[in-house]
């Protein structure tokens, strides 16, 4: 198509608003209430254009290009309206903003604004002093308040954790609204009440606290103005640095942007680049991360128990204890467990020092109890290689997701908003499991089950798909015949008895299988492990054969994916971890070296015990030596996130007091004991070595991870049914997974008040 | 009737919102708060959406209406023919002001944007009864049959 902006001709190829093409090629036009990704609004006016041969204006955010289009942005009678439709605005905002962008400002105007002051809160500027509001001003040159001004009679909500609400200066512009609407699936804030009164609130007036509101501060990031607020924000106070790193509070791995004043980390905001986020994060992303990285239980400086008191000292006296104790210790007395919140670098250097180092078996972590390990233990006993790579984007293309039991809205946040936006793209969700979630209201069905009972609503449905003839293209699959055998021998209506449902149900939820494929079968650790966990996994993985499925092992932990393979490559024997796990709270072993809080110790677990970690929490009290480690913003290193994607971090502050990174606490530890092979400089070092060995990170080099880079995964076999057979060499163990709200040795909802508030709801 | 029998009903998509608040409108004389979130349980919206709905809708009340409804019309018409002071009247004798219910919670008194009969305006309805050409003086006769008024 061809077009032509103020006497610019261009050509276009897609699709898209004259506001999209105009900022593509750097024409400016005012806007308030577009914002990119959400549906185009057109509420506020101010892009208004003219377009040749219409007679009335059109809003640039909501018109199409067309063939042939001319179309003028800037002339001074546009710039008119666009003043007037501002003044307008401006007469419900708080006077005071007026002179806000005027720094020439007489003190008598000064004056009005220190008075206006506590009607517009105690801040009239938006977060960091960047108020898109104020550069409309500073553009349209509005000269004086045109219109009765209605401000300043709202009183401003501060009864909720984390940001306060000051609708005095709220514009209309619905982005919070819409934002929390289209893109969380949440709609905590609405429209509410209509004209002079018309405003964004909850219903009745409640604080988002007594919402379903998640508190992902989505809202806060889109607001133009000062209306939406972070409590911890303060006018005067503006960063002086910013810097991008991951995230490490859960698996989704999201960029997030730290802002920084001499040094310290003031807050957070999601990347607006982040290749798996996208400019949105969660509350513990948006909100918590200076509180966790300053938090009062941190740990900084070594200490070993002297007569039954942990004492601070130095790393040489602290590493020297650890060196003499492990060196006495036969390799089969010692066990390590790891943490999957570490760096691939962190971990790559813990595991080598165990395995190859003190040569002990005894060696487990978080990663290998996740669904993606599970998943992997049960297919290659069956003999095949099953897929543990996925793209959240891939989610998006099913036309019916089933999720079990986890509350991704909360444990897998980004994976969420990708299964919200299917949904409103007419996706299906059926969610099966024994708990109401909160996202219940976006699925389409909840089956009740209880937990362990996967297996048979699976097999049920799997029969009903192959008794009907339907998923003919799945005969065709290698072991379909015999599968086909042993459902002859499962009874339908039992099993619909027994889950307490009616087999009516079965056959339509069966019936949307097949009718709506593409399908994605979303999982966590809980539905793998204990005696139904490879009966249900078995079943998963027919059901998905015959329904075109995706199947998604989530993971909860920042590293979990990386912390399995790296384990699984220096483990010798296809051991099963469960043991380990088992055998040190059994206090089958004389020392232990736990790293992070992969371990919660209830007595003391072994005659010598080392904790490497950044936190003090219940089992310091069973430590005879206590490493401090650094948190993920005082390191660079890489973390691998559910989806299998290797993204790399940068440090962005320097460690609290004498905290080290895990790779460095263990190169040091390795060289006392006199071992070679541990002379890392810098984490990068330690990448270089892991990449050449471990295959998964085969030939992957620090330079691609700009975006991430997927993990190597060894050829995919060409699909087959599982047979009943090979389940009995599954680790049933229980997980081991501390939950989503942790973070290393800290319980982020136990520990934090804001977050205690909002998921103790 | 209970609320649950109203949304058992209803349709479950979110344009089944105005007709189901209509309904249950029509069954407790307004919409009880409480009402809110199964309503919005039943139609997958969440509660601030609803109370969206509801707050813009002038026609929707939360709070309990009086047996007797007084109706005053200000739309464009009944207004250039003095609608105002057909209210005002009726504020004064009725001692409260427009969109309030009497103290006896008998009579509510409430204005309305235009109710398509602008010919015969200024208009006031009391329960369905139309009244046309209102003058200020025909005020009290108005009032005094509403009392009786079913």
């Amino acid at each position: 198509m061809k077009v032509t902006i103020d006497g610019r001709p261009l050509e276009v190829t897609d699709k898209m608003t004259i506001l999209d093409l105009a900022r593509d090629k750097g024409i400016y036009i005012p806007s308030l209430c577009h914002y990119p990704g959400l549906v185009p609004f057109t509420g506020c006016r101010l892009c208004l254009i003219a377009v040749k041969g219409r007679e009335a204006l059109a809003p640039a955010c909501g018109t199409f290009i067309e063939d042939g289009m001319d179309v003028t942005t800037n002339t001074p009678a546009l710039q008119k309206t666009r003043r007037q439709i501002l003044e307008l605005i401006l007469s419900e905002h708080a006077g005071a903003c007026l002179a806000c962008h005027d720094k020439g400002a007489r003190l008598d105007e000064l004056a009005a604004v220190d008075e206006a002051g506590p009607a517009a809160g105690r801040s009239l500027y938006s977060n960091n002093g960047d108020c898109e509001f104020r550069k409309l001003i500073d553009y349209l040159k509005p000269d004086k308040a045109q219109f009765p001004s209605l401000d300043g009679t709202l009183e401003i909500r501060k009864d909720d954790p984390l940001l306060d609400r000051n609708y005095n200066l709220c514009v209309l512009c619905g982005r919070c609204v819409r934002i929390c609407h289209e893109v969380r699936g949440v709609s905590a804030l609405a429209f509410v009440y209509r004209g002079s009164r018309a405003g964004v609130g909850t219903a009745f007036g409640r604080r988002l606290l007594d919402t379903d509101c998640q508190f992902c501060g989505a809202c806060l990031d889109v607001c133009p103005t000062g209306a939406l607020i972070e409590k911890s924000a303060h006018p005067e106070i503006l960063p002086d640095t910013e810097n991008n790193t991951i995230c490490s509070f859960c698996g989704q791995g999201c960029e997030l942007t730290l802002f920084l004043k001499q040094g310290k980390i003031l807050r957070s905001v999601p990347a607006k680049q982040g290749s798996v986020n996208q400019g949105q994060a969660c509350l513990k992303g948006r909100f918590l991360v200076s509180e966790a990285v300053y938090h009062r239980s941190r740990v900084v400086r070594p200490m070993v128990r002297k007569n039954g008191k942990l004492e601070e000292t130095t790393w040489d006296e602290a590493l020297a204890v650890v060196a003499q104790k492990l060196s006495g210790c036969p390799a089969r007395d010692i066990a390590i467990a790891g943490s999957a919140h570490d760096s691939c670098e962190d971990i790559f250097a813990l595991d080598k020092f165990g395995g190859e180092g003190l040569e002990t078996e005894n060696i487990a972590s978080h990663g290998d109890f996740t669904a993606q390990a599970r998943l992997r233990d049960f297919a290659r006993l069956q003999g095949f290689e099953p897929r543990l790579n996925f793209r959240i984007s891939d989610i998006g293309r099913a036309k019916t997701i089933v999720l079990f039991g986890e509350n991704l809205a909360v444990s897998q946040p980004m994976v969420w908003l990708e299964v919200y936006k299917s949904i409103r793209n007419g996706a299906k969700l059926i969610i099966v499991g024994p708990q109401e979630l909160c996202i219940r209201r976006c699925a389409s069905s909840w089956i009740k089950l209880r937990p362990g009972q996967e297996s048979e609503l699976l097999i049920g449905l799997s029969k009903i798909l192959s008794d009907s003839g339907h998923a003919a293209e799945s005969a065709k699959i290698d072991g379909f015949a015999a599968f086909k055998n042993r459902l002859q021998e499962f009874e339908l209506s039992g099993a619909a008895a027994s889950l307490g449902l009616q087999e009516e149900k079965l056959l339509k939820l069966a019936l949307l299988l097949e009718k709506r494929k593409p399908t994605a079968y979303l999982f966590g650790a809980e539905v793998c492990e204990g005696s139904s966990g490879a009966a249900n996994l078995a079943a998963l993985w027919n059901l998905a054969l015959q329904t075109e499925g995706l199947l998604v092992p989530l993971s909860s932990e920042s590293n979990a994916r990386g912390a399995f393979e790296i384990s699984a490559f220096f483990r010798k024997k296809d051991g099963p971890p469960g043991r380990i796990i088992q055998g040190i709270s059994n206090g089958s072993f004389l020392t232990l070296y736990v790293v992070g809080s992969s371990l919660r110790l209830e007595k003391k677990p072994a005659a010598f015990v080392v904790i490497q970690d950044s936190y003090l929490n219940g089992n310091s009290d069973f430590a005879d030596v206590i490493l401090p480690q650094t948190t993920f913003a005082e390191a660079e290193g890489t973390f691998v996130n559910v989806e299998g994607r290797l993204q790399k971090f940068e440090r962005v502050i320097e460690p609290l007091g004498d905290s080290r990174p895990g790779w460095r606490i263990i190169s040091h530890l390795a060289q006392k004991m006199g071992m070679a092979g541990f002379s890392f400089r810098s984490a990068s070092d330690v990448f270089q070595e892991l990449t050449g060995r471990v295959p998964a990170f085969h030939g992957l080099g620090r330079e691609q991870l700009t975006g991430g880079v997927f993990l190597r995964e060894p050829e995919a076999d060409r699909r087959r049914f599982a047979a009943a057979e090979a389940f009995a060499g599954v680790d049933a163990a229980p997980s081991i997974a501390a939950g989503p709200d942790v973070y290393k040795g800290l319980e982020m909802s136990r520990d934090i008040k804001d977050l205690r508030l909002i998921r103790g709801r | 009737m209970d609320i649950e029998k109203i949304l058992k009903e209803s349709g479950t998509s979110q344009k089944d919102l105005v007709p189901l608040l209509h309904k249950i409108q029509a069954a407790y004389g307004h919409v009880p708060p409480e009402s809110i979130a199964a309503v919005a349980k039943h139609l997958h919206l969440s509660e601030s959406e609803v109370f969206g709905v509801l707050s813009f809708n002038r026609f929707f009340t939360l709070a309990p209406k009086g047996k007797v409804r007084v109706t005053v019309c200000q739309g464009t018409a009944c207004h250039v023919r003095g609608g105002g002071r057909i209210v005002e009247e009726m504020e004064k004798k009725l001692g409260i002001p427009a969109g309030q219910t009497t103290a006896d919670k008998k009579l509510s008194l409430e204005k309305a944007y235009c109710l398509g009969c602008c010919a015969i305006g200024p208009v006031v309805v009391v329960n369905g009864t139309h009244y046309s050409l209102v003058s200020p003086q025909k005020v009290d006769s108005i009032l005094e049959k509403a009392k009786t008024a079913e």
